[in-house]
C-alpha cells in the first residue's frame, strides 16, 4: 500500500536572466509510490536534484521553485489527497501531524533565543491543545526523549549549548514527537562525524519499527542506505533512473550510472583500482536530449541520444530506466 | 564572584577610562579655540560705552582670571578642574558669571530631557514596529507603500525638514506656535493650562524629530527582517506548521530586535548632549541650546559641565547594554 505518490512530478527554478526565463529542471517528470511501513532511501550525487524533490514532496515550494506539472498525493483516511489542491490553513495543520521533516543543517534550525522546551512546546501546540500543561505537554515530552534515549536536560539548554550531534538528535525528536506517518530526512547526517552518524541513523532506525511509519531518507551516501534502506530510488540529473529494494540495488544493479556509483565503493578485502563515470554531471538548465546520462555512458547507442528512456519495471520490483532493458520511450 | 573579578570590574575600569579621557580632551580643546573669555567679557563692558584706562583694565582682567579660576599654568588648571569635579562643583558660568554651571544645567535639562526621551523613544517603538511588520510581510501592497515613504522621508536632511514643518504648520497654517517652549508670560504650575500649553509648543520639535527618527529605524529594522525570514529556523518553524503570528512573534522580531536594543540603549545616552539644530530651529529652551551660546562665548566651565553630562550618559547606555544584554542575547556571555 502506498502512503505518498508522484505522478509526473516536475518541479523547475524559474530564473530570470536580463527578462529572459531560465528553468532549472531539478525535478523532472517523476513517479513515486512510497509503502506504508518502510524506509525508502533518495540517493543522488549533489545538485540531481534530491532536495528539491523533497521539498516538493513536503509542498514548500516557494519561488523561485515552481511546480510545473504533476500531483503529490499523500494518503489521509483511505484516500488520496492532492497536496497542491490544499488550501494553506490545511497544509499546516497536516505538516507535523500527518508528515513532517528532519532538516538537513541542524546547526541552524533550532531559534538561538530560545531554550528548546520552547521549540517542543510551540510545535506541539500549532496542533494540539494543551490545557493541562504537565499532563499533556511535560511529562509526555519527557517521557518521549527518554524512549529515544535523550537526556530530559536538553529542554532547558539553549541551541548554542548543544553538540552538533546532540543538536541534530533534537530535531529527530521533534520531527517524531507528534508520531508521524510520514518523516522525510534531508540528509540528516552530512554535518556529523561517522560515531554521530551511527547514533542518529540507528535512531531513525529504531523510531520506525516503533512507530511502523515511513521515512523518506535523502542522502549521497551509499553506506547509510545499506544501513537503513528498504527500497532505494537512484536520481540522477532530475529524474529517477533506478528503483528497487536495497539487496537488488547494491547486488544486482542495471542503469549504467547505477553500476558505477556502486562499482565506486570500497568493500573489505577489495584493492582494486575505482574507475568513476567519465565527465561531469549535466547542467540542469540545458540538459542533454535524450537519456540525460548518455554523454558519460560507455555502452550509449543512437537511439539514447534521440529519446528519453521511461522508467519501467524490468524485474519483479525493479526498476530501470535504460535502453539496454527496455524500449519504453518517455513520451515528450 | 568570577563574574565581578573577569568581567564587571575590567568593565567598571574601561568605563572610568573613556570618561577620564573624554573630560581631559574637552578641557584641553576650548583652551585650543581663539575665544578668551575674559577678553569677551571686558568686550561686552566697553561696548557697553563704559570707559576705561588701560590699567584699570588690566587690573579687571586680573581678578576676572582669579574669580574664573583661570590663573596659573594649564597643568594646575586642570588639576583643580579634578578637585572640583569630585565634588561635584563646575564652578560659575562665565558668560553668566556668577550663576553657577549647575543651576543652568538644571534650568535647561528638564526641557531637553522631557523632549528627547519621548521622542527617541517614541521612534524607536514607532519606527520598529513598522519595519517589523513591513520586513515579514514583504510582499503585501501596504509594506511597500510604507517603504516607499520611508524612503523619500529618511534622506532629508534634519534641517531642512524641521523648516518645512515650522513655516508649513507655524505661519501658512499657523496651528502651532512658531517658537519657545512656552507662551511668553506664562508660569510654570501643575494645572491643565499649563500642560497643554507646554505640548503644543513641544509638538513642532517632537514632529521633526520623532518622522525623522523613526524613518531611520524603520529602515535598520526592515533589512534586518528581512534577513531573518529567510533563516533556517524560521524556514524549520513554517516546516512545522507553525501559526504565522507565533514565527512571526518569537521567531523573527525575537532575533531581529537584538540589535535595535543596542542602538536604542546607546541613543538613550546620547540624550544628555541635547538637540541643538532641533532647539535652533525652534527657539525651544533646552542643553543644545546652551551649549551653542556657551561655545559663542567661550564659557569654559559651562562647556565643561555640558559635555561631562553628555560623556556620562552615553558612556552610561554602553555600560548598561553590555551588563543587560545577556539578558536578551542568551548566546552572549560575560567573559
Amino acid at each position: 500500500m502506498s502512503v505518498l505518490n508522484t505522478e509526473g512530478l516536475k518541479a523547475y527554478y524559474i530564473i530570470d536572466v536580463l527578462g529572459e526565463k531560465r528553468y532549472v529542471r531539478a525535478v523532472d517528470d517523476v513517479d513515486l509510490e512510497i509503502r506504508e511501513n518502510e524506509i525508502y532511501g533518495i540517493a543522488g550525487e549533489s545538485g540531481c536534484g534530491k532536495t528539491t524533490l523533497i521539498k516538493t514532496l513536503f509542498g514548500m515550494v516557494e519561488p523561485p521553485l515552481n511546480v510545473m506539472d504533476g500531483k503529490v498525493k499523500y494518503k489521509m483516511n483511505a484516500e488520496y489527497a492532492d497536496i497542491f489542491a490544499m488550501d494553506n490553513k490545511r497544509m499546516r495543520e497536516i505538516r507535523w501531524e500527518y508528515i513532517s521533516y528532519i532538516p538537513q543543517g541542524s546547526m541552524s534550525v533550532l531559534n538561538p533565543v530560545q531554550k528548546v522546551r520552547y521549540s517542543f512546546e510551540h510545535f506541539i501546540k500549532a496542533h494540539r491543545r494543551i490545557r493541562n500543561k504537565e499532563e499533556e505537554f511535560i511529562k509526555p515530552v519527557e517521557r518521549h526523549l527518554q524512549a529515544l534515549g535523550l537526556p530530559v536536560q536538553i529542554l532547558d539548554s539553549y541551541p548554542h549549548q548543544l553538540s552538533g550531534g546532540m543538536r541534530q538528535r533534537v530535531t529527530v525528536a521533534l520531527a517524531t514527537v507528534l508520531q508521524p506517518k510520514i518523516i522525510i530526512a534531508d540528509e540528516p547526517t552530512t554535518a556529523l562525524d561517522v560515531v554521530m552518524q551511527r547514533g542518529v541513523i540507528q535512531l531513525l532506525k529504531d523510531v520506525q519499527s516503533s512507530l511502523k511509519n515511513t521515512i523518506i531518507m535523502v542522502t549521497h551516501d551509499m553506506g547509510i542506505h545499506a544501513n537503513i534502506a528498504d527500497r532505494i530510488g537512484i536520481m540522477y540529473a532530475g529524474k529517477m533512473i533506478e528503483e528497487a529494494s536495497t539487496e537488488e540495488i547494491f547486488g544486482n544493479p542495471l542503469h549504467p550510472y547505477t553500476q558505477y556509483l556502486i562499482g565506486s565503493l570500497p568493500k573489505i578485502g577489495d584493492k582494486s583500482y575505482k574507475t568513476s563515470a567519465p565527465g561531469a554531471p549535466p547542467s540542469l538548465i540545458n540538459p542533454p536530449e535524450g537519456c540525460r546520462f548518455y554523454p558519460r555512458c560507455d555502452r550509449a547507442t543512437d537511439e539514447c541520444k534521440a529519446a528519453i528512456p521511461k522508467l519501467v519495471e524490468i524485474e519483479p520490483g525493479h526498476k530501470a530506466a535504460c535502453f539496454l532493458y527496455s524500449g519504453v520511450k518517455e513520451d515528450e | 564572584m568570577s563574574f565581578i573579578k573577569r568581567y564587571l570590574l575590567p568593565r567598571l575600569l574601561q568605563y572610568f577610562l573613556v570618561i577620564f579621557v573624554g573630560i581631559t580632551v574637552v578641557f584641553i580643546v576650548p583652551r585650543l579655540t581663539p575665544v578668551d573669555p575674559v577678553q569677551e567679557m571686558i568686550n561686552t563692558i566697553t561696548q557697553r560705552g563704559a570707559y576705561m584706562d588701560p590699567e584699570a583694565i588690566e587690573q579687571l582682567r586680573q581678578s576676572m582670571k582669579e574669580m574664573y579660576g583661570l590663573e596659573g599654568t594649564v597643568f594646575s588648571q586642570y588639576i583643580s578642574l579634578w578637585r572640583r569635579l569630585i565634588i561635584g562643583d563646575f564652578g560659575p558660568s562665565l558668560s553668566q558669571f556668577p550663576t553657577p554651571v549647575v543651576k543652568l544645567i538644571g534650568i535647561s535639562l528638564p526641557w531637553t530631557l522631557g523632549l528627547m526621551l519621548v521622542t527617541t523613544l517614541l521612534s524607536w517603538i514607532i519606527g520598529n514596529i513598522l519595519g517589523g511588520i513591513a520586513g515579514y510581510f514583504s510582499s503585501s501592497r501596504w509594506s511597500a507603500a510604507i517603504e516607499r515613504f520611508m524612503m523619500v522621508l529618511r534622506p532629508i536632511p534634519y534641517y531642512i525638514f524641521a523648516l518645512i514643518l515650522l513655516l508649513v504648520f507655524g505661519y501658512v497654517i499657523p496651528i502651532f506656535p512658531i517658537a519657545g517652549g512656552t507662551s511668553i508670560g506664562l508660569k510654570i504650575q501643575f494645572s491643565w493650562k499649563v500642560i497643554a500649553d507646554l505640548l503644543r509648543h513641544a509638538i513642532l520639535p517632537a514632529l521633526s524629530m520623532i518622522l525623522l527618527g523613526m524613518a531611520g529605524w524603520f529602515q535598520t529594522m526592515r533589512l534586518v527582517m528581512s534577513n531573518i525570514v529567510r533563516e533556517d529556523y524560521v524556514m524549520y518553524a513554517r516546516a512545522g506548521g507553525l501559526r504565522d503570528t507565533k514565527i512571526a512573534f518569537n521567531y523573527v522580531i525575537k532575533n531581529a530586535m537584538l540589535p535595535q536594543v543596542t542602538g536604542l540603549a546607546l541613543s538613550l545616552g546620547q540624550i544628555f548632549g541635547g538637540a541643538m539644530v532641533t532647539e535652533m530651529v525652534f527657539s525651544y529652551p533646552g542643553i543644545g541650546g546652551l551649549l551653542y551660546t556657551a561655545i559663542n562665548a567661550g564659557d569654559y566651565n559651562l562647556i565643561m559641565g555640558i559635555t561631562m553630562f553628555s560623556i556620562l550618559g552615553i558612556a552610561t547606555g554602553a555600560l548598561l547594554v553590555d551588563l543587560l544584554y545577556p539578558l536578551f542575547d542568551p548566546r552572549i556571555r560575560y567573559r
